[in-house]
């Protein structure tokens, strides 16, 4: 592999490929790596330049963004995510997901940090990428198989077991709203719909295999900071329970603070009855065949499972991650215990989101149990709440677009919007994209979800930690810079912690580490001081946390003017939904409690004024963008009238 | 020389690290250590004992305290055997 001797930890290209002409293309990584660093960081500042206003998600113009993080290759803790970025069919706006992955490594070993796709295809097709050998192979006889399949197949026509790829499942291929991308088996590059965009191109797959290699400029001092970040861990509060069960851990606290989705979020708690049901952690310590792990990750969250009885009997697929639980169990009021397992699975199978089917299937059931839908709506189905096998069928129907499915695969959103009849109350989305957040009961939570750049999302700024059991408030304080994480109640410095949390999730992004190894999950885990020194030591670059700071903030009114330009995003859509505004928490130890509107625009406000947007309409101002060396941008959003300019209404960023 | 190691998750931090033992670098495909997912869903470690080219032979990181493959291992103790037993065979094989 040809190596950069100037550019250290990134493999030195980006590959373009265009599927419309077939034509294969480089350029150097330098182009963005000092400004942007990589990850969602570099894809923004592609997509934003790259895609004119009148392009719509699904069409050829569109473009698809693989990249992996600047550290995914070296063995810097959590390393391995890679992240994957477009316009996005769920919100019409901004799209970015990111997953565990081996492909991102293999890319880089190969000697490419990041893939743009092009076009679309005459034809189903996948990217082939072995060191310089990068080739269209034919993937007729792929369409229509599952991911898993096509795992299965793609390495035996290889002739390597090894092999890692990442695929759509029908779901893409059907243009649903909701369909993700798979890594292998068991992880996804989840929400926005970035699989329905795939699709659209008529790309099944990419795989990577590379024998190249990462150097990095200073190997010595990299080498010491890994191992003084790693050494970190060993005073996680969450290491000993979330090696053990990953983020089901959460549970029974997720329970104690009303964070849990029942019945689409009639209640916030579930039944005692079938919390003991349904536990997951029991369904680990049962079935667990061996651990799943990724390159750098010192946690280990994951776990194969074989499951030995019951309905789904036969099933051998990698354990689910609480948001499952929440999204589909509790939701749906399911009591079988291992159904969490085969709807991850099908989901997984199939390329659905899991959130997008929960969302979707939730407000369907809630329709059928209020009389808004009955079954001349549902192809004669009767959605019952607690019903794991009509579940089920739905998520097939999402995937293949079939009868009334068809309607769901649109998102709740859209499908209220079909069916009308005031079915809209309980289609629970954020700017489109369904929603899987509780939002009432933690104030820091609320704001950074609702807020978020591609809408509903807990994974860009919402404070996670305010509800992760044994937070320690000291250090908690040091780290996030206020005093009441604790309390999630309070309104108060929700905004400040939200800010440093958005910074926080796009730096790990971009350099490729795990969130959940992260100061979001646990205050004695990787900040953004040992995330400067990681990167300095790997680029050579003396990079300091005001410097990621900045970065990161010029990547979010990035994204937020990437929303501007093709959406009607303002203040209004930074608001929480209906239900979640006018509805107290029915029952559990916070009964009676309800978002006080008239504050939560106050933190909003202060939101606002934090990030130097204006505070009427959201939109960021002149002199912010101008600060964060987006003069052009301020431009661009003062030509389409949506310039934050308001005399006296728009703060300096903090 | 292949052995089953309990408990490993497949993360093959292991084959990173020990690249840069022999180069410097990070490039998993020379590693003398090699992660193989089993047909029961668990994970084997295979050790080269020679080169074949590509893949350098394990010298148990000679000079340093500790192989770095252990030192990065989440299950460090049942790979530290591992390499024990590898130790072994191969100094039996050799002589």
């Amino acid at each position: 592999m040809e190596h950069s001797d100037e550019l250290y930890t990134y493999a030195g290209k980006i590959l373009r490929v265009n599927l419309s002409t077939g034509k294969i293309t480089t350029e150097p990584t330098a182009m963005y790596a000092r400004e942007w660093l990589g990850g969602s960081g570099v894809a923004v500042k592609i997509l934003y330049d790259e895609l004119r206003a009148w392009v719509t998600p699904l069409e050829p113009a569109n473009k698809l963004v693989f990249s992996a993080g600047a550290l995914v290759g070296t063995p810097a803790p959590g390393a391995c995510k890679m992240n994957v970025s477009t316009l996005g069919p769920m919100t019409g706006g901004w799209a970015s997901s990111c997953s565990d992955s081996y492909v991102g490594g293999q890319l880089k070993y190969a000697g490419y940090d990041g893939i743009v796709v092009e076009g679309r295809a005459h034809t189903p097709v996948y990217l082939w990428v072995q060191d310089d050998q990068v080739e269209l192979r034919d993937a007729s006889r792929l369409w229509g198989k599952t991911t898993w399949e096509t795992l299965n197949c793609i390495r035996s026509e290889l002739g390597d077991r090894e092999l890692h790829i990442v695929s759509i499942g029908p779901a893409g291929e059907n243009l649903v709203r909701g369909a993700c991308i798979i890594q292998d088996r068991g992880r996804a590059f989840g929400r926005c719909g970035i699989g329905a965009v795939m699709g659209s191109k008529n790309l099944k797959a990419i795989v990577a295999r590379g024998s190249g290699s990462i150097r990095v400029a200073q190997p010595g001092r990299f080498m010491e900071a890994v191992a003084r970040v790693r050494a970190m861990f060993d005073h996680a509060r969450i290491r000993d329970s979330f090696r053990r069960y990953g983020t089901l851990f959460c549970l029974p606290r997720k329970q104690e603070v009303c964070g849990l989705c029942y019945k689409n979020f009639q209640d916030c708690s579930i039944p005692q009855e079938l919390l003991t049901t349904i536990d997951p952690m029991r369904s680990v310590e049962k079935y667990e065949v061996s651990r799943r792990s990724f390159p750098g990750c010192v946690l280990g969250c994951g776990r194969e499972l074989y499951i030995s009885d019951g309905p789904y009997a036969g099933l051998q697929t990698e354990s689910c991650q609480f948001e499952v639980v929440n999204t589909l169990q509790t939701r749906l009021a399911i009591e079988e215990p291992t159904f969490m397992f085969m709807a991850n699975a099908l989901c997984n199978q199939l390329g659905l989101d899991v959130d997008a089917a929960g969302g979707a299937i939730g407000w369907a059931m809630e329709c059928y149990q209020r009389g808004i839908l009955d079954k001349r709506d549902t192809d004669g189905l009767a959605l019952q709440w607690g019903d794991a096998e009509v579940a089920l069928e739905l998520i097939k129907k999402i995937a293949h677009r079939e009868g009334f499915g068809d309607i769901l695969a649109e998102g709740c959103a859209r499908a209220a919007d079909l069916i009308g009849r005031d079915s809209a109350y309980y289609a629970m989305h954020i700017k489109g994209q369904d929603l899987y957040e509780p939002c009432r009961g933690s104030n820091g939570w609320l704001l950074g979800t609702v807020t978020s750049t591609r809408g509903g999302g807990h994974t860009t700024g919402a404070l996670v930690i305010e509800t992760v059991p044994g937070l320690d408030p000291e250090k908690a304080k040091e780290v996030y810079g206020v005093d009441n994480l604790d309390r999630p109640l309070e309104y108060e410095g929700k905004a400040e912690a939200v800010l440093y949390m958005e910074a926080v999730s796009r730096m790990a992004n971009c350099l490729g580490i795990c969130l959940y190894s992260t100061t979001c999950l646990d205050v004695y885990q990787t900040d953004l001081p040992q995330m400067a020194e990681l990167y300095s030591a790997a680029t050579g670059w003396e990079t300091s946390v005001d410097d990621l700071k900045r970065m990161a903030m010029r990547q979010l009114n990035l994204e937020k003017a990437f929303n501007l330009k093709f959406t009607e995003f303002d203040r209004r859509h930074d608001m929480p939904t209906p239900r979640d505004l006018s509805e107290p928490i029915p029952s559990g130890n916070l009964a009676g409690w309800q978002i006080d509107l008239a504050k939560y625009n106050r933190m909003l406000d202060r939101y606002y004024e934090l990030h130097g947007w204006d505070k009427e309409s959201g939109y960021p101002c002149r002199e912010t963008l101008v600060d964060l060396g987006l003069e052009c941008v301020a431009d661009d959003l003062e030509r389409i009238g949506k310039l934050g300019s308001l005399p006296g209404m728009c703060g300096k960023p903090a | 020389m292949r052995y089953h190691l309990k408990d490993c998750g497949g993360c093959r931090t292991c084959e990173i690290v020990c690249s840069f033992h022999h180069v410097s670098a990070f490039s998993p495909a020379v590693s003398s250590i090699r992660i193989i997912e089993n047909e029961t869903g668990g994970f084997d470690v295979v050790l080269m004992d020679e080169s074949d080219g590509t893949r350098r032979a394990c010298d148990l990181c000679v000079g340093l305290d500790c192989p770095l493959c252990v030192r990065y291992c989440a299950e460090a103790e049942g790979l530290k055997e591992i390499l024990r037993q590898f130790a072994s065979q191969r100094n039996s094989v050799r002589d």
